[in-house]
């Protein structure tokens, strides 16, 4: 690599030596690394081509022995699947009503925790507490908080509402119950849909705030020292200090929340297994339940690998407008 | 400094996983516990009791799964206890799947890691069935000197493909009707009297009692086919009938609608918004009156819910109705890969044959497939016992009543359509014929 250059024997050893020790350096580097890329590289990349394949097959059930190449008709097949089209409709709903809302709530209860009050970091701990546990037990606790005989309920009796209700056997949409549309795609999100975002939201705000918190530290005093002598406190301060130095917080918090909310699996596996009507059925369930056959949901793992690959493009589309619109509205002010 | 000390650290945490890892998981296989002398195990071991023996692999160790709660685990442990009693050298390793079975088989049968021997239920020979992935049990079944007719034929012939015999029937269950006699009692209701729709109806209503969350419920519901499907055949008419669907006949609609009157007047509810898994637990813990359910509530009951006094009976019937009622069964067969072929068709030889299926008898989990012992007059000395054979005598088997091969999509249309009528979504008489069309659609396949 050094022939053109009219190099000294010494400078080339020099450079040899130098090069050697580059290289290996890099082979420490690809040493370090190679644990997970080999992982990753069998189970994620080599996965992920062959579920491609399977994507592309007429393969039913996962241990056939026999499949057949069908090309692209399992993508068409899936964008004219009506559980499919029907998942898509439900995690819409919740990715829009989830993301905004925990966004909203994590901001404002970073704020919160961020002032000089007493028993700070009490509250700090207090808070994140139920980001702790496992989505699978938070599940569990909320089904036992939701069923007619729960505490949900008891609440709401004490405040004077004697009617119980089944939380998660409430098919009818939010848009049903308030306009009449009858309509599965277009009723709107179920009551049972609902009551298990407001789970999700109570149980991502922590993990979100804790990211607000860490940004919010990191915006100096002065500036507010310095917004305070032009006259700007509170509210207008917020909207013009805190709120755009958030920028790239709020972005990273609404990508996370938008990938997260459009791959929910576990709440709908433990509490409602799609039910009732439906009105939860969301891809990530829909693609394990066609992948392997579940009582409700035939068995067809060439066209579940298909949705799993619509899935993906959706949410690789919807973080990649999500970051152009953010980043263009910040090039404007 | 501090980043090499932090780097340090990662590395010695990265070293430690694999660490813990191998603590937690790898616990070596135990050592059989009773040497045996390898050898004298390939010759076939001493005839004990009325049971035959047949020439087993040495040192076979088969891997069981089944689901079940508690109860029925411990029915199988007694079982593996009888056969190991006949063929000591072979090593059993018990691994029951409580919920999500037919997931985890068909992901274990994708694997390569099905269990020797498991429970088979119609759906999953549904799905195994043309894979080659079940063990053809006929020369098993030479080799034990068991005739295929000492089975009942309509259960057998369910587990049975091209000639070829992939599981033996393990027993077999009617719905009949379940009633707390406390609650019956307390509300005037003499629990054998109700003997006809009408008086069910009484009975549930007036054995509903209490407000808000204590509240009773007369009868405990299930949007199920499973259920409901009972009583469609007891107005006489058959579900699938060859290759049409018969969901929107008036009576099979009178049916749905007469099952669907205990939820709709609120007099009878859903397990899950009782905090209960299933109905049986929900009967237990007295928040039920009545339950249509099968043998399987008997030892259940027995071990968890000791003191509660019930009448079991023979589903009520509809004004010019028949008596009718829905047999489930379940297989036990063994898997195309296994190690030990002649070990696996020994255990499901055992387990389905008459020296093992009377003391389950006996328990009143299930009745026999085997004729000799359903045919036992012992076998009625117990009512409930005396009341599930006279069902099993009327009652059509449910996988063939739903359409056979196609039984799954009927009743997923069947199940899902309805389930939207019971919470409102659609008109009972809408949704029954939405499901005809669906499971119209899955028979002409």
């Amino acid at each position: 690599m050094a022939a053109s250059s009219p190099a000294t024997g010494s400078s080339q050893a020099h450079a040899a030596r130098i090069d050697k020790a580059a290289r290996r350096e890099a082979i420490a580097g690809y040493l370090f690394i190679s644990p997970y890329l080999i992982i990753t590289s069998i189970f994620t990349i080599g996965l992920l081509f062959y579920a491609f394949y399977i994507s592309m097959t007429d393969l039913r059930e996962t241990f056939s022995r026999t499949s057949n190449f069908v090309g692209l008709q399992n993508y068409v097949t899936a964008l004219t699947d009506g559980d499919f089209l029907l998942s898509l409709v439900n995690v819409f709903w919740y990715a829009i009503i989830v993301v905004i809302l925990q966004t909203i709530g994590a901001l404002l209860l970073a704020i919160a925790l961020n002032a000089p009050i007493k028993g700070q970091r009490i509250f700090r701990t207090l808070f994140y507490a139920p980001s702790v546990a496992s989505s699978v037990v938070v599940s569990l606790i909320f089904l036992w908080l939701y069923i007619r005989t729960g505490f949900v309920n008891y609440f709401l009796s004490l405040l004077g509402l004697p009617e119980t209700t089944a939380w998660l056997q409430q098919p009818n949409g939010l848009f049903q119950i308030m306009f009449g549309v009858t309509d599965p795609y277009l009723k709107g999100p179920s009551v049972t849909w609902l009551a298990i975002m407001a789970m999700n939201i109570f149980t991502t705000i922590p993990t979100l705030m804790l990211l607000f918190l860490a940004a919010l530290q990191d915006i100096p005093g002065h500036l507010y020292e310095a917004a305070a002598i032009d006259g700007a406190t509170g509210v207008k301060a917020f909207f013009s200090i805190t709120l755009p130095l958030l920028r790239p917080t709020v972005v990273l918090v609404l990508i996370l929340g938008t990938i997260g909310t459009l791959q929910v699996f576990d709440q709908v596996a433990v509490m409602t297994a799609g039910g009732p009507v439906k009105t939860t059925l969301v891809p990530a369930y829909l693609i394990y339940a066609k992948t392997l056959g579940t009582p409700e949901i035939s068995a067809d793992a060439g066209l579940a690998a298909a949705m799993a690959f619509i899935l993906a493009g959706i949410i690789v589309l919807a973080t990649y407008l999500q970051r152009r619109f953010i980043e263009q509205g910040s090039e404007r002010t | 400094m501090r980043h090499r000390r932090s780097l340090i650290l990662a590395v010695l945490l990265g070293l430690l996983v694999p660490l813990i890892a191998a603590c937690g998981g790898g616990t070596p296989a135990a050592a059989p516990t009773a040497a045996p002398a390898a050898g004298a195990t390939a010759a076939p071991a001493p005839v004990a009791g009325g049971g035959g023996t047949m020439e087993v692999e040495p040192n076979a160790v088969l891997r069981v799964t089944s689901w079940g709660d508690a109860a029925e685990q411990k029915i199988n442990t007694d079982s593996f206890a009888r056969f190991n009693a006949l063929y000591p050298n072979v090593k059993i390793e018990y691994q029951p799947q409580a919920s999500d079975y037919q997931t985890k088989l068909k992901a274990d049968a994708a694997g390569n890691t099905l269990a020797d021997v498991f429970y088979l239920d119609s759906g999953l020979m549904t799905a195994f069935g043309p894979e080659n992935i079940l063990l053809d049990l006929t020369p098993g079944l030479q080799a034990g000197g068991v005739t295929l007719d000492s089975y009942a034929p309509a259960l057998l012939q369910l587990f049975q493909r091209d000639g070829k015999t992939y599981g033996l029937p393990k027993d077999f269950n009617p719905l009949v009707l379940f009633i707390n006699n406390e609650k019956a009692q307390a509300a005037g209701v003499d629990p054998t009297s109700i003997t006809t729709w009408e008086a069910w109806r009484d009975a549930a209503t007036k054995m509903t009692t209490g407000e808000g969350n204590s509240k009773v419920f007369g009868m405990c519901m299930q949007a199920d086919a499973q259920r409901f499907g009972a009583l469609m055949l007891q107005q006489g008419i058959n579900i699938v009938d060859g290759k049409t669907v018969n969901f929107t006949d008036p009576k099979a609609i009178e049916a749905v609608n007469f099952w669907y009157s205990f939820y709709k007047d609120g007099h009878g509810q859903l397990p899950k918004e009782l905090g209960a898994d299933w109905c049986g637990q929900a009967f237990g813990e007295g928040k039920v009156g009545m339950t249509l359910e099968g043998g399987w509530m008997v030892p259940y009951l027995a071990k968890d819910f000791n003191d509660v006094q019930y009448t079991a009976l023979a589903l009520p019937t509809p004004p010019n109705g028949d008596r009718s009622s829905l047999l489930f069964t379940n297989a036990w067969a063994a898997s195309a890969k296994t190690a030990y072929p002649k070990a696996a068709a020994a255990l499901v030889l055992f387990l389905t044959s008459p020296e093992n299926q009377r003391p389950i008898l006996d328990v009143g989990f299930a009745l026999p497939t085997h004729n000799t012992v359903l045919k036992d007059p012992a076998a009625q000395s117990n009512p409930t016992t005396k009341v599930l054979l006279q069902a099993a005598e009327y009652g059509k088997v449910s996988d063939i009543a739903f359409g056979g091969a196609a039984k799954d999509d009927v009743l997923k249309a069947l199940n899902t359509n309805v389930e939207a009528a019971f919470l409102g979504q659609a008109e009972l008489s809408k949704a029954l014929e939405t499901a005809q069309a669906e499971a119209q659609a899955a028979l002409n396949k």
